[in-house]
């Protein structure tokens, strides 16, 4: 799986595993993180960061599993603030996190079905940018759309 | 207003609102009453969708399955008898619900040749892998097929004494180096 460098467009690897209870709080004290991430020690959390430096990670993803309705809940998702924004020198780690997402529902049956709940003014950039549509008041992709986020973000490697 | 909400405000003195959805995913806050009913809708929405899936998007759910459990496998070392390229072949006919028959005429292989391919008689050629990738609508891309039998090529390589010291046998002027 791999970022963009934004200054050069060269691709750089990363690699996304299921967080320790030590990386959360590692993350408590971390000035680029804002939430709760022990709050979420009772979902699936995963962390990626970058291959050349496993110590620092970069983003964060809390999926809950919903097996009865075939469907993983993206929970939370947070990338560090210095790839946040202007300032930021990576491209696409929030869409890595997302196809991650896409294919853990893929590979437990559930056809690529990824469900979340956003807050309402920022409904719209997630239809935008990834393809995320109304199911009641959540969001979901499913079946090709969610094949396409693992496409783009994932690829064959 | 709740902790999220907090955060969000406080985000918002540092990014735009555009900038905040490229890099987080978060709920808003919602009463207690207010989440069950957006649940329930959903699963009702949900059980829906399930009852009205179409066989393409059946087909879709589990050739990807099937390409993303092989992409682990790839990752993992050594080789696993349910990954052979034999058995993984068996699954994919399974899923598409051809009979032997058909799928040999879909790909172009003479029945007998299928068949001592998913009896581990015979191992694929790169040809075939091509017209697995074609069959299956590009899902599984031929290297993948590929790497099947790469994987336990490797394995037996590895593992097959018997050859190793036979084919010893056959070799002439052997380099030897001192130690």
């Amino acid at each position: 799986m791999k970022v963009t460098r934004k200054a050069s467009g060269s691709l750089v690897e990363v690699f996304i595993e299921e967080a320790t209870s030590k990386d959360i709080a590692k993350i408590r004290k971390h000035p680029g993180f804002s939430f709760d991430w022990e709050q979420e020690l009772g979902h699936e959390v995963y962390k990626l960061y970058l291959k050349e430096d496993e110590n620092e990670i970069l983003g964060l993803l809390s999926l809950k599993d919903y097996p009865e309705e075939l469907r993983v809940h993206i929970n939370l998702i947070e990338i560090t603030k210095t790839q946040v924004g202007k300032e930021k020198t990576l491209d696409n780690i929030a869409g890595c996190l997302i196809g991650f997402a896409c294919a853990s529902a893929f590979k437990r049956g559930y056809g690529g079905f990824v469900s979340l709940l956003p807050k309402t003014r920022l409904i719209h950039h997630y239809q935008d940018k990834y393809g995320f549509r109304q199911y009641g008041r959540l969001l979901a992709v499913e079946y090709e759309s969610s094949k396409q986020l693992i496409d783009k973000y994932i690829g064959d490697e | 207003m709740n902790k999220y909400d907090t955060i969000y405000e406080h985000l918002l003195e540092e990014f735009t609102v555009e900038e905040i959805a490229g890099a987080y995913i978060f709920s808003g806050d919602l009463e207690k009453n207010e989440q069950t009913e957006i649940e329930e809708e959903f699963r009702k929405l949900r059980a829906k969708a399930l009852l009205e899936r179409t066989e393409e998007q059946r087909l879709l759910s589990e050739l990807m399955r099937m390409k993303l459990l092989m992409r682990d496998y790839f990752e993992r070392s050594g080789f696993e008898e349910a990954f052979s390229f034999s058995k993984q072949l068996e699954q994919y006919i399974k899923i598409l619900g051809r009979s032997h028959k058909e799928f040999a005429e879909d790909v172009d292989l003479h029945p007998t040749k299928l068949s001592r391919l998913l009896n581990d008689r015979e191992n694929p050629n790169v040809e075939l892998t091509y017209r697995l990738e074609t069959h299956c609508g590009n899902i599984i891309p031929a290297v993948y097929w590929w790497k099947l039998l790469a994987k336990r090529m490797e394995e037996n390589v590895r593992t097959d004494d018997e050859m190793r010291q036979t084919e010893k046998q056959r070799v002439r002027n052997q380099l030897r180096f001192s130690a």
